[in-house]
C-alpha cells in the first residue's frame, strides 16, 4: 500500500471507476494523470519518481509544506500516547489548540467548536448564527461562493451546478454579489440571521473585494444586529500575508471558521470559532441541545493542528507570505500584457493568487502543460465559470527559486499554447467541455494525448 | 484576544484497549464511546508510515490508500454494495447519503426515522433525528420525517411516497427495546415494493461490534446504502463513508461534474491506511469472534450482578458489545455518575431507559469484569437511603 509496493495505474483507475468515482477517474484518465506516493516541502512524487512542484496544495492544506518534518515529532508522540476520542475528557493537545486559536484570534472570538471537515464548520456556524438570532431565519452569502457540500452547507453554495440538483435546501437564503455593499444592505432589510463571506472569493475564482467593502458590511450588521461569520477556510493561518484574510480589513467578525492550513497538510479538521457573547446566546436558545457536532477533538488530530499553527506563528509565515507574496504577483502580472490570448487577469493577494484565463479549454490545455513541466496548479473545478481562474497557492513555505520555477514553467506553456492553436479552436472547443462525460473516452484520450504532446513537440522544433 | 483559563481537571495523557489513563494517574474505562478502542498497534504503525510520506492527497493524482480502500469495502460489504463515498464523520456521511437520496428522487419527500435515533449533526443528518427534544430547539431543519414509534413501526409506514427509511440496522443502538426478529428484513422488502430506499446507518455497530463485521448480516439483509464510521479508522483516525450500488450512485453521480460531491479531506491517504489496516486487524486477529465473546461474557456478567441485586436491576439486555441495564430501583443519571467516580464511563439517554454500556472491540477480558465490577458498586452506592437493602 505504501511506497514500496509497485503500482499499476489503470488497474488502480479501474478501481476508481468500480469503487469510487467513475467521473473522476475519466478526469484523470484523460489527464494522464500518475498516482501520488510520497511528497516533501513543496514537491509531490509520483510512482515513477517524477517530481512535481506542488502550487496548488489541494485549495491551500499544504500552507506548511508537504510533511513538514517540524511537526512530525509531535503527531508521532501523539500516536504513541492517544490517538482516538476520549469521550469527554479533555487532553493536553486539544487544550493547547483552543486556546492557541483564541489567543490568535481578536476581542472575544474564543468560543471553538472542532468539526470534521469546513463544510460541517460552515454548517455549525450557521446554525450557531440562527440560534442567536431568534426569530430570524435570513441568510446573506455571495452568488459564486463556495461554503462546502454537505446539505446545509450546499444551501449557502453559490455555485448553482453544484447546488441546484439536490435542491430545495435552506428556505431563506439571499445571494448578493461578491463586492457590492448595496446588495447586502437591500438582503438584510431590517435584519438578517447571518451574513457569509470570505475575504477573498475563493470558489473556484479569486476575487479581492474592493477597499471598504468588509468594513461596510461590519457597519450593516452592527446596525441590524446581524451576525458576521466570516469563512476563512482557504485564507486563514497566513495565506493572504496577514494571520487571517479578515486583518487587511481590520474588522472583527463574530465567527470565523477554519481549516485548510489547520490541517497541517496531515490530518481533517476545521473549526468555528465564535465570539463568546453570541456562543452564550446561541446555547441560550439550544436549552440543551447540542446543536454543534459529534466530532470529537481528537488528540491526534489536535496535536496536527496545534502543532501547525505553532509552526505558522513560530515561522512568521503571514509575513513570508506577503514578501513572497508581492514578488508572485508582479511576476503574474506581466502574463495579462505578455499572453492578453489567454490571460485576462492575475487577481490576488499574499500567496493566494489565480491566473484568469478565456475559457475553460484554455484553463485545461494550461494545466496539462504546466503538468508536463511538472508543475501542478489549482484547477477551478468550476465548470460553470467562462472565464476560469487556475488557482496558485504555493506553500507559505515555498522558496522564491520555486516561485521562479513556477514562473518559467507558466511562460514555457503559454508561449506553447500561442505557438500551436490559434484562439479560435480553444474558443470553439469550450462548449465540447460540457459533453466530457458523455463522449467516448477513447475519443477523448485521443484528443487529450494530442494536446498534451503536440505542443511541445513545436517548442522541440 | 486573552486566551480562555482551559478548565483544567485531570486530562487524557495515554489509552490501551477501553482504558484511558488520566494525568492524576487514574485511570477510566470508557464504556460509553464504542467503537474500534485506542492502542491498534498494526494500525498506528500504518498510520505513522502514511504520516511521513503522504497524509493528505493533493487530489490532482490518483491515490493508492483510497482505491485499495474502496475496493476491499466492496469486496468485503454484502450484495453489490460496490461504490464508497468516504468522508471524516458519520454526520458527514450520513448527510451524504441523504444527498444521494435527494438527487435520485426529488419528487418524493417522505423520510422514515425511527423514535429516539440520533444520526449525526449536520443539517441532513440532524433532519433524520428522531428526538423530538433535540429538534424542538433548533433552527429549521430540511424536513420533517416520519417518525416510527420503534424498528417494527417503520415498515407500516413505508410506502410509494416515502424517500427513504433511515436506521440503525442491528439493535446495537436506539432500537434495542422490543424489536420482532426478521423485522430487518421485512422492511427491506417493503422498500422494494415501494421503490423506497434503505439507508442503514452502522456507524455503531459496523466493523465488528456486533460479532459480524456489520450488523445487517445477522439478517442477510443488503440495504441501499450503508453508512459507516466509528471504528472504521481504527481508533486512530476518523474515518466515514457509505457504501451504495453503482446503479444508484451513477444516476446522480455518473457522467456529471467529478466534483458534484466531495470533500478535500474524505478519504485521506492516512485515513484510508488507517481503514486498510483495521479491516486487516479484525480479520487476523479474529476480533469478530472475539466481540462475540466478549459480548456473551459482558451480558453474563452482568445477569450476574442482576441476579445478587434484584432490587436495584430489573432487567439486562445485550447483544454483540452492546447492553442495557433496566434499574428497578435507583435512578439512571445516579448511576452513571456514581460509575463515573468510581473509573467507568458508561452512557445515559433520556429516551432509553437504564444505563447503556457499549465498551469498544477491543475491550479485553480483565476490562469487562472490572467495568461490570464497578457498575455493581456504583448501583449499591446510588441506591437511595431508606429503600431496600
Amino acid at each position: 500500500m505504501i511506497g514500496s509496493e509497485a503500482v499499476d495505474r489503470s488497474e488502480l483507475l479501474e478501481l476508481y471507476r468500480r469503487h469510487y468515482n467513475a467521473p473522476l477517474a475519466r478526469h484523470f484518465e484523460l489527464g494522464g494523470c500518475s498516482v501520488e506516493t510520497s511528497a516533501a516541502g513543496s514537491f509531490v512524487v509520483d510512482e515513477l519518481g517524477r517530481e512535481y512542484l506542488d502550487v496548488a496544495t489541494a485549495h491551500g492544506i499544504f500552507g506548511i509544506g508537504h510533511c513538514n518534518p517540524a511537526i512530525q515529532d509531535q503527531i508521532l508522540a501523539q500516536l504513541e500516547a492517544v490517538a482516538g476520542p476520549t469521550g469527554d475528557l479533555q487532553h493536553d493537545a486539544g487544550i493547547s489548540l483552543t486556546s492557541r486559536l483564541a489567543a490568535l484570534l481578536p476581542a472575544d472570538l474564543n468560543r471553538v467548536l472542532y468539526a470534521g471537515s469546513g463544510s460541517e464548520a460552515i454548517e455549525i456556524a450557521l446554525r450557531t448564527a440562527l440560534l442567536a438570532r431568534p426569530g430570524r431565519t435570513r441568510l446573506i452569502a455571495a452568488r459564486n461562493a463556495y461554503h462546502g457540500k454537505t446539505l446545509g452547507a450546499l444551501g449557502v453554495m453559490g455555485m448553482t451546478h453544484l447546488r441546484v440538483p439536490f435542491e430545495p435546501l435552506w428556505s431563506d437564503v439571499s445571494r448578493v454579489t461578491y463586492g457590492d455593499v448595496d446588495e447586502i444592505a437591500a438582503a438584510i432589510g431590517d435584519g438578517a440571521a447571518a451574513v457569509l463571506l470570505e475575504p477573498v472569493l475563493a470558489g473556484g475564482t479569486i476575487q479581492v473585494p474592493p477597499a471598504g467593502y468588509l468594513e461596510r458590511v461590519r457597519d450593516l450588521c452592527d446596525r441590524t444586529g446581524t451576525l458576521l461569520i466570516v469563512d476563512e477556510v482557504q485564507t486563514g493561518l497566513g495565506r493572504t500575508g496577514k494571520m487571517f484574510g479578515i486583518e487587511h480589513a481590520g474588522v472583527v467578525p463574530d465567527m470565523v471558521v477554519l481549516s485548510k492550513i489547520l490541517t497541517g497538510g496531515c490530518v481533517p479538521i476545521a473549526v468555528t470559532v465564535v465570539a463568546e457573547a453570541v456562543a452564550r446566546e446561541a446555547d441560550r436558545q439550544a436549552a440543551g441541545a447540542d446543536y454543534r457536532s459529534e466530532s470529537a477533538c481528537w488528540p491526534l488530530v489536535a496535536a496536527a493542528a496545534d502543532a501547525a499553527v505553532a509552526y505558522v506563528e513560530t515561522n512568521r509565515l503571514d509575513d513570508r507570505a506577503r514578501r513572497l507574496g508581492a514578488y508572485l504577483g508582479d511576476c503574474l502580472g506581466t502574463l495579462t500584457e505578455m499572453f492578453p490570448r489567454f490571460v485576462v487577469d492575475t487577481p490576488g493577494v499574499g500567496l493566494m493568487r489565480g491566473i484568469r484565463v478565456r475559457n475553460r479549454v484554455v484553463e485545461t490545455a494550461l494545466w496539462l502543460q504546466l503538468r508536463r513541466r511538472d508543475v501542478i496548479v489549482g484547477l477551478s473545478l468550476n465548470s460553470a465559470a467562462a472565464t476560469p481562474v487556475l488557482r496558485i497557492y504555493p506553500p507559505l513555505t515555498v522558496s522564491r527559486a520555486e516561485l521562479d520555477q513556477l514562473m518559467e514553467a507558466l511562460y514555457d506553456s503559454l508561449v506553447s499554447l500561442e505557438r500551436m492553436r490559434p484562439r479560435a479552436i480553444y474558443a470553439l472547443a469550450a462548449p465540447a467541455m460540457a459533453l466530457q462525460f458523455w463522449l467516448p473516452a477513447r475519443l477523448l484520450t485521443a484528443a487529450a494525448n494530442r494536446a498534451d504532446t503536440a505542443p511541445n513537440a513545436a517548442v522541440e522544433r | 484576544m486573552p486566551a480562555p483559563k482551559p478548565n483544567r481537571g485531570p486530562v487524557a495523557v495515554s489509552a490501551q484497549g477501553a482504558t484511558i489513563r488520566l494525568s492524576d494517574a487514574s485511570s477510566l474505562l470508557d464504556f460509553a464511546s464504542g467503537g474500534f478502542g485506542h492502542g491498534a498497534a498494526p494500525v498506528a504503525a500504518a498510520v505513522a508510515r502514511q504520516m511521513a510520506v503522504n497524509p493528505l492527497a493533493t487530489r490532482h493524482f490518483l491515490s493508492l490508500p483510497l482505491g485499495q480502500l474502496t475496493a476491499r469495502l466492496a469486496a468485503r460489504c454484502p450484495g453489490d454494495l460496490e461504490v464508497s463515498y468516504l468522508c471524516s464523520s458519520q454526520s458527514e456521511a450520513v448527510d451524504g447519503a441523504l444527498k444521494l437520496v435527494r438527487g435520485l428522487c426529488p419528487d418524493r419527500h417522505k423520510i422514515v426515522v425511527v423514535r429516539g435515533s440520533n444520526h449525526g449533526s449536520t443539517l441532513g443528518a440532524l433532519s433524520v433525528c428522531g428526538r423530538e427534544s433535540m429538534r424542538a430547539p433548533l433552527p429549521p431543519l430540511l424536513f420533517e420525517p416520519i417518525i416510527a414509534a420503534d424498528a417494527n413501526a417503520t415498515i407500516g409506514l413505508v410506502d410509494r411516497d416515502t424517500a427513504a427509511v433511515i436506521v440503525e440496522a442491528w439493535p446495537g443502538g436506539h432500537g434495542l427495546p422490543g424489536r420482532d426478529p426478521g423485522w430487518l428484513r421485512a422492511l427491506s422488502g417493503r422498500c422494494s415494493e415501494s421503490g423506497s430506499l434503505l439507508i442503514a446507518d452502522e456507524t455503531r455497530s459496523g466493523v465488528g461490534i456486533s460479532g459480524a463485521m456489520f450488523g445487517i448480516e445477522h439478517e442477510s439483509v443488503v440495504p441501499d446504502l450503508l453508512v459507516l464510521g466509528g471504528g472504521l479508522g481504527g481508533g486512530v483516525l476518523p474515518l466515514a463513508g457509505y457504501v451504495t450500488r453503482r446503479d444508484l450512485n451513477d444516476r446522480v453521480y455518473g457522467r456529471r461534474d467529478p466534483t458534484l460531491h466531495a470533500s478535500t479531506t474524505g478519504g485521506n491517504p492516512a485515513a484510508c491506511v488507517a481503514g486498510i489496516a483495521t479491516l486487516e486487524m479484525v480479520e487476523r486477529e479474529g476480533l469478530l469472534e472475539r466481540a462475540a465473546t466478549r459480548g456473551s461474557q459482558l451480558l453474563s456478567a452482568l445477569r450476574e450482578l442482576a441476579d445478587r441485586q434484584p432490587d436495584s436491576i430489573k432487567e439486562v439486555i445485550g447483544v454483540g458489545l452492546f447492553a442495557q441495564v433496566r434499574l428497578a430501583g435507583p435512578d439512571a443519571g445516579g448511576v452513571a455518575a456514581a460509575a463515573r467516580s468510581l473509573g467507568l464511563a458508561c452512557e445515559v439517554e433520556a429516551e432509553l431507559p437504564g444505563v447503556l454500556l457499549r465498551p469498544p472491540l477491543l475491550v479485553t477480558e480483565e476490562e469487562i469484569e472490572r467495568g461490570v465490577e464497578i457498575l455493581g458498586d456504583a448501583i449499591g452506592l446510588a441506591v437511595p437511603s431508606g429503600a431496600a437493602r
